[in-house]
């Protein structure tokens, strides 16, 4: 089987998987779209995606892993993950940004399950986070440095550290602030897909990576309006309020 | 790990087939991608069978 072929057998394995998966959950769960969700990532999706990972969650309980190892863990992940995208393994990359995210998931949910949740684990999380972001974003730095796409990626890093601080900043003045198009789990989504389907299409129709320099775009576009959604949200709050 | 019966293994399998996957396009490695994807689909299959068989702790 020639490496096109596999890339479209892939293709139809790896979404059918998902896609029959979900259909069989959501029957088995009408009440799952009952959560919090995005335009992207819909509350049923999500709850679809939890649910993979309840058996992975209840082992770890009964093997005595604690929270921070799978932080570390990922931070680990995401170094890995800038190396492929440095050395151009576009689609190994793309799979190791979504297992990065699916540990950061992980992680939130084995803290909830044992209790453990404390601040210094949720501060370490969210630390780790941005780092395993950036790493990424390094990785497509140097895969791309030579040429304006660079400038993509640089605007996308941008958008989504913006989008955090953001957060991060009204939080830290008492103003909630978990809105906007862009979250993590949708940026994760979108450049883990996005490099997937980027490799896939170029074994297919040729090209440089066409597809994910299209979803760079999106994510400089996307993210930093995010971050404007949340600068305007967060300025409407604090208006007219003063700063001790 | 009793708890990864079913839907654990599966899922496992999932990812290890991805991973195989990302190896066979990526790189020349094709003996040790192929040997990830033939344990990925392996274990999605033993898990396939743990749940059809209802012995499975998460469906």
């Amino acid at each position: 089987m020639s490496r096109p072929q596999f890339a479209l057998l892939n293709l139809g394995l790896i979404f059918g998987a998902a896609f029959i998966g979900m259909r069989l959950y959501w029957q088995s769960h009408p009440q799952a779209g009952a959560g919090k969700g995005s335009r992207l990532l819909s509350a049923r999706v999500r709850a679809w995606y939890f649910s993979n990972l309840d058996p992975f969650e209840e082992w770890m309980v009964r093997a005595g892993v604690r929270p921070i190892a799978l932080t570390y863990l990922q931070g680990v992940s995401s170094i890995a993950c800038a190396l492929a995208y440095a050395g151009g393994l576009i689609y190994t990359a793309g799979f190791l940004v979504l297992f990065t995210g699916t540990l950061d998931i992980l992680d939130g949910k084995l803290a909830r399950h044992i209790g453990g949740a404390s601040s210094r684990g949720a501060f370490l999380d969210s630390v780790i986070d941005r780092y395993a972001e950036f790493a990424g974003y390094v990785g497509l730095m140097v895969f791309f440095s030579a040429g304006w796409r660079v400038w993509l990626v640089l605007l996308a890093l941008l958008g989504g550290m913006m989008v955090s601080y953001t957060r991060a900043r009204a939080e830290g003045l008492g103003v909630p602030c978990e809105i906007g198009w862009l979250q993590r789990p949708e940026r994760v989504v979108l450049l883990g897909f996005g490099s997937i389907f980027s490799s896939i299409a170029t074994h297919l129709l040729g090209g440089q990576q066409g597809l994910l320099v299209a979803t760079l775009a999106l994510l400089a576009v996307l993210a930093n309006a995010t971050a404007l959604q949340r600068i305007a949200h967060v300025s409407r709050r604090l208006n007219g309020t003063s700063h001790a | 790990m009793r708890e990864l019966r079913g839907k654990g293994w599966r899922v496992t399998g999932y990812f290890v087939w991805m991973l195989g996957a990302g190896v066979v396009l990526d790189s020349n490695a094709a003996g040790t991608g192929g040997l990830l994807l033939a344990a990925g689909a392996g274990l999605f299959g033993v898990g396939l069978w743990q749940s059809l068989r209802g012995d499975g702790g998460q469906q």
